[in-house]
């Protein structure tokens, strides 16, 4: 058989340049780099001595002995009211010196709802506050006890602005956050509530029909000013008398009806606008009832929130002018108050 | 003499080549105190994504692992992950969007709210599926309100018959304004929303323990139901809503209690034959 090849001629030149080269790529491997081993230690970048990594998400930071969430929030958020944002997305606890903090730059899960289920904000209605308990009037103690459960369980107590703003799936909101509202306007808002909601700093909303105004135990315009100069109270209508908005009454035609319900609509945002320079956006409905035409003369009044007393925590999805509100009881004890408190629902798994 | 001499140049290189040493790479750092806190942490949530993973919490474990790689950038393991995640969270979204669309059309809104919630714990910026949900709840809150308007006018009427007056008694707020109570549920519960009452019912007890009267009342619109559900032959259901009369009630029912075990046995005999195959 003959070969492929032809046999290779062994001249002294040619073997003279072989060994030449492969001197040549010998001396080269030698001195050659070797090439980076794979990337598996993290990526440290301590420009301010405690970053760790960040992108467009997140920030990745180890405390220091002086940090706090609200710190953080203040220097990577721009808001220490963002505090939340820290504490929530690190398992609720406080920041330890030397700890790993993932802060979220943006939060992408404005709803709240999880694999387990969804948040709920419960709002909370009071009506009247006095020494003699009874269904709907909640002693000093008993509002004390139940602001202070709140302020020592890390409820976030919100105004009911904020509420508005997440069920349009606008903003974000705490984990267990609550909203407090009372009725009607009695004049131990001023002189029982507001004292105890001033000391732990918690806002509130008061819902007013404005023919109460004038009464002995309703509040004055003074007071309420006074009230809504604390920042901490806002004060919205709840109708002009206080009737039910779903009862036509005996013998009054379709169109009395409907000028009737235009009045308990326009006229105590058109009082709170003109007596107490304030713009209303929430409506809480007499005694919780409202029905279509209720809520067209809301939406035409500009109103973005009707509010009932249908009990139970309101999800990202609530329909705005039907929200829950739940009566907080003066005969009832801290337990009931408690079992009130629904922040969040679990759902049925994945 | 040439050819040998010849060689001597070719012999010195290869002897140079042979000796010559790859240069040393500068010994790495000795990493710090960060450094150390970032492995631990990456290591940390690679563990919390695994641990999502493995539930199906896919959203969860895509959050963990973007994190594991701004951590540790290079790690292909947590990239590959990552991008597993992120095509699971594509599948589920699209599935559960088309059951939930489905069961939207038909008319089953509790398992439409449930496909849609599964949907934005994925991809919470989903706006169909937050549609179907806000309308899903803006029908519910007006059947309540409507069969709230219903009971405000029988009980106006009532107060017109006995006061013999013409119109209801202008209001300031009053004890009325706790009725709302459950009798909305109720209806809800008894028009076939089921799970949708059986919350309300459980938000009610747990808001109201010791309203004893409730509970009893409540508990028997779920016991007679599941009797209901017995009788169509419906026993898995059946015997979901006995015990969950049980639960409502807050008290020992015996009957409900036998009800509820001759139900399970029956269902266990049902299955027996079918494990055996």
């Amino acid at each position: 058989m003959k070969p492929m090849l032809p046999p290779l001629k062994r001249s002294p030149v040619s073997a003279l340049v072989a060994f030449t080269w492969i001197a040549i790529a010998l001396l080269v491997h030698g001195c050659a780099t070797p090439p980076k081993a794979p990337e598996t230690e993290p990526v440290v970048r301590a420009d301010d001595g405690r970053l760790l990594a960040r992108d467009d998400e997140y920030a990745i930071v180890v405390a220091r002995s002086d940090d706090s969430a609200q710190s953080l929030a203040q220097q990577y958020l721009g808001d220490r009211r963002k505090s939340w944002w820290i504490t929530d997305g690190n398992g609720g606890a406080e920041i330890r010196p030397g700890q790993v903090v993932v802060i979220p730059l943006v939060l992408r899960n404005r709803i709240g709802v999880y694999s387990d289920g969804f948040q709920t904000i419960p709002v909370l209605c009071y009506h009247r506050f006095g020494s003699r308990a009874s269904k709907l009037t909640v002693t000093p103690a008993a509002f004390t006890e139940q602001m202070d459960y709140l302020a020592r369980n890390g409820y976030h107590v919100l105004a009911l602005k904020e509420l508005g703003a997440f069920i349009a799936g606008r903003e974000a909101l705490p984990k267990k956050s609550v909203i407090i509202t009372i009725d009607d306007g009695y004049r131990a808002t001023y002189d029982i509530a507001f004292p105890i909601l001033r000391k732990f700093g918690f806002p509130a909303t008061v819902f007013l029909y404005t023919d109460f105004v004038g009464a002995g135990d309703a509040l004055t315009y003074s007071q309420m000013k006074e009230l809504i100069a604390s920042g901490l109270v806002d004060i919205q209508p709840h109708s002009k008398t206080h009737s039910n908005l779903t009862l036509k009454l005996p013998d009054e035609t379709d169109a009395k009806y409907r000028e009737r319900l235009r009045r308990e609509v326009d006229t105590p945002v058109d009082v709170i606008r003109d007596r107490l320079a304030l713009a209303s956006y929430a409506y809480a409905y007499p005694y919780g009832d409202v029905n279509e035409l209720a809520v067209d003369y809301l939406s035409r009044k500009g109103l973005s929130l009707g509010l009932t007393v249908t009990p139970g925590g309101n999800g990202f999805f609530a329909y705005q002018y039907m929200l829950r509100r739940t009566m907080i009881f003066g005969n009832e004890d801290l337990e009931a108050f408690k079992a009130k408190l629904q922040t969040f629902v679990r759902t049925a798994g994945r | 003499m040439i050819r040998a001499f010849g060689w001597l140049p070719l012999c010195g290189l290869l002897v140079l080549a042979a000796c010559a040493e790859a240069p040393v790479q500068p010994a790495p750092a000795p990493r710090s105190a960060a450094a150390d806190a970032a492995a631990a942490a990456a290591a940390e949530h690679r563990q919390l994504a695994r641990r999502h993973a493995q539930v199906g919490d896919y959203a969860s474990a895509a959050r963990e692992w973007h994190i594991v790689l701004l951590l540790v950038p290079r790690d292909d393991e947590a990239r590959k992950e990552y991008d597993a995640a992120r095509a699971a969270i594509r599948e589920r979204v699209r599935e559960n969007l088309q059951a939930g669309l489905t069961a939207s059309r038909n008319g089953e809104t509790e398992r439409a709210t449930q496909a849609m919630l599964r949907v934005l714990a994925l991809d919470p910026e989903n706006a169909e599926a937050a549609k179907v949900l806000r309308e899903i709840d803006r029908q519910r809150a007006a059947r309540i309100q409507a069969s709230q308007a219903q009971r405000a006018a029988r009980e106006s009427q009532a107060s017109v018959a006995n006061a013999g007056r013409a119109a209801p008694a202008p209001a300031a707020a009053s004890e009325a304004s706790e009725s709302y109570d459950i009798e909305q549920p109720i209806e809800m519960f008894k028009a076939g929303d089921i799970n949708g009452g059986l919350r309300d019912f459980r938000a009610f007890v747990d808001a109201n323990p010791r309203n004893d009267a409730a509970r009893q009342r409540i508990a028997s619109v779920v016991y007679d139901r599941g009797i209901e559900s017995e009788q169509k032959g419906a026993h898995e259901q059946a015997l979901m809503l006995i015990e969950q009369a049980v639960s409502l009630r807050g008290k020992p029912v015996p009957e409900w209690t036998a009800r509820a075990q001759a139900i399970r046995k029956a269902l266990a005999e049902a299955r027996a034959p079918q494990d055996k195959r």
